[in-house]
C-alpha cells in the first residue's frame, strides 16, 4: 500500500473503532490516497455482508425450569468451600477495614505459628579438635574455654569438649554412641545449658541428642555437666575439691 | 474478583435501575430466597443462549452452556459486585464455558467442530428462491471462516461485530485492554474479508 496503512487499522477505523486523535489522522490520510479508499469500500462490504449473513433465529425454549430444578438439587451440595467463602463474603461486604484487619491478623499468627518452636542447631564434626588440650586418652577440649576453666572453674559459653571412642582393633562391635561425642556450652539455645551430638560413620551434619546424653551428665557428672572426675587435667581448677 | 466484592467502588456513576433492580434479585437469593433467582434467568438467558449460539454453532449446546452459565451464576453470585451491571460478568462466564466445550468437543472429535452452522433467521419473506440458496451458501461460508478463526479474535470479533457491543464492552468481558481487543478484532475482520474474497472469486 502506498501511504503505509496497514489494512488492520482501515478495519479498525471503518467501524469507527480507533481512538479519536488517531481516526481523524486516518481519515484525512484515506480521502488522499485512492488505494486505502478502495480497501475501506472493500472492507465495509465484507462487514455487512457478516452482519447480514451472521444474523441467527433463536426459537429456543427457556431454559429457566431446568436451572432452577438443577439449583434445588444442587443447592443441597453447594459444597463447603463455597460456603464458606459466601458467608465470609456476605459477612464483610461493605466492611474492606473490618476485611483487611482479619487478613492482617490470619497473617501474622501463620507466621508465629508456622515457626518452629525452638530450631535446636545442628553441628559438623569441629575441626582439628586433636590439637586442642587433651584431657584424658580420648577426650579434648578447645583451648580458649580450657584457659577460661582453669581461671576461674567455670565454663564459659562455647566450650567444646570431644570425646573419641575408637576402640581396640580386634573389637569390631560398633559404640552405641557412634564414633565420636561432642558437647557444646550454649545456654542460649539448650535449656540444659549443653548441647549434646553424637557423630557416626557418616559425614555431615547431625541434630542434637540431648533426650540421650544429658540425663545421664546432668545426674553424674561433677562440674556443670561436665566429667570433671574423670579429667585429671582439669582437676586444680574444680570448685568442689578447693 | 473476590476482591472487588469487598471493595466495592463508590464513586462510580449512579447504578442504572436495571442495575438496581438485579441488585435487589440477587441479595433476595442470597438471603435464601432461590425463586428470586429465576428473575435473573428470565432477564438474560436470551443474551446468554444467543451468544453461546454464536460462538458454538449448535442450539443444543448453547443451551446446555446457558444452564451451565446460570447455575455458575447462582453458585458465585455472592462474588458479584451490586454496583455494576450483571451483564459483562454473565457475558464472560458464558464465554468462558463456551471456550470450555468447544474444547472438549475438539478433543472428542475435530470434525464436529467446524461444520455446524446455527440456524439461519426465518420469517423472512422469500421472494426468489435462487437468492435463497446463495445466501444460503454465503451464510454456511462465513460461519465457517469464523469458526477457523484463532480462538481469541473469533470471540472478540463475535463480540464486537455480531453482538454488536462496543471495544470497550468487549474488553470488559474478556478482562483485557481495549488496544488488545482492537487488535484482535482488526486481524479478524482483514482475515475475514480474505475469506470472503477467495469465497466470492470462487463463485464468480
Amino acid at each position: 500500500m502506498n501511504c503505509g496503512h496497514s489494512r488492520e487499522i482501515l478495519a479498525l477505523f471503518i467501524e469507527g473503532d480507533l481512538p479519536a486523535g488517531q481516526a481523524e489522522r486516518i481519515r484525512s490520510q484515506v480521502q488522499a490516497c485512492a488505494e486505502c479508499r478502495q480497501t475501506c469500500e472493500e472492507l465495509r462490504a465484507s462487514q455487512s455482508l457478516i452482519r447480514a449473513r451472521l444474523k441467527i433465529s433463536l426459537q429456543t425454549p427457556s431454559i429457566q425450569q431446568r436451572v432452577m430444578s438443577q439449583i434445588q438439587n444442587e443447592r443441597r451440595t453447594l459444597g463447603w468451600a463455597v460456603q464458606i467463602e459466601r458467608a465470609f463474603v456476605l459477612s464483610f461486604r461493605g466492611r474492606p477495614y473490618a476485611f483487611a484487619g482479619l487478613t492482617v491478623l490470619l497473617v501474622i499468627s501463620a507466621v508465629l505459628l508456622g515457626q518452629p518452636r525452638h530450631a535446636l542447631p545442628t553441628m559438623e564434626v569441629p575441626l582439628g579438635y586433636r590439637s586442642w588440650v587433651q584431657v584424658r586418652d580420648n577426650v579434648y577440649v578447645d583451648p580458649a574455654g580450657y584457659r577460661e576453666y582453669m581461671k576461674t572453674g567455670a565454663f564459659p559459653e562455647g566450650t567444646v569438649f570431644v570425646r573419641e571412642l575408637a576402640r581396640s582393633e580386634g573389637n569390631k562391635e560398633p559404640d552405641p554412641h557412634g564414633t565420636l561425642v561432642v558437647s557444646v556450652k550454649d545456654t542460649s539455645r539448650f535449656e540444659g545449658r549443653w548441647g549434646f551430638y553424637a557423630f557416626g560413620e557418616k559425614e555431615g551434619s547431625v541434630a542434637p541428642s540431648n533426650g540421650t546424653c544429658q540425663p545421664c551428665h546432668a545426674a553424674h557428672a561433677q562440674t556443670d555437666q561436665v566429667f570433671t572426675q574423670f579429667y585429671p587435667v582439669l582437676r586444680p581448677a574444680r570448685m568442689d575439691i578447693g | 474478583m473476590i476482591r472487588t466484592a469487598f471493595f466495592t467502588s463508590r464513586a462510580d456513576t449512579e447504578p442504572t435501575p436495571e442495575t438496581l433492580e438485579v441488585a435487589s434479585l440477587v441479595r433476595q437469593t442470597l438471603s435464601g430466597d432461590s425463586a428470586a433467582f429465576e428473575g435473573v434467568i428470565l432477564r438474560y438467558e436470551r443474551r446468554v443462549v444467543r451468544l453461546a449460539t454464536k460462538l458454538l454453532g449448535v442450539t443444543e449446546d448453547a443451551q446446555d452452556a446457558a444452564q451451565e452459565v446460570f447455575l455458575r451464576a447462582y453458585k458465585y453470585l455472592h462474588r458479584l459486585d451490586l454496583q455494576k451491571p450483571i451483564d459483562p460478568w454473565l457475558m464472560r462466564m458464558t464465554v468462558n464455558v463456551c471456550r470450555n466445550i468447544g474444547r472438549s468437543r475438539q478433543r472428542r472429535q475435530n470434525t464436529f467442530c467446524h461444520c455446524e452452522t446455527p440456524p439461519a433467521p426465518a420469517g423472512e419473506t422469500r421472494r426468489d428462491p435462487y437468492r435463497d440458496v446463495v445466501e444460503e451458501q454465503e451464510r454456511q461460508m462465513l460461519w465457517k471462516a469464523l469458526n477457523s478463526l484463532p480462538e481469541k479474535e473469533r470471540i472478540a470479533v463475535t463480540l464486537r461485530d455480531i453482538e454488536g457491543l462496543s471495544t470497550s464492552e468487549v474488553a470488559a468481558i474478556l478482562e483485557t485492554s481495549e488496544s488488545t481487543v482492537r487488535s484482535q478484532i482488526s486481524r479478524a475482520r482483514v482475515r475475514m474479508k480474505d475469506a470472503i474474497d477467495e469465497m466470492l472469486g470462487g463463485r464468480q
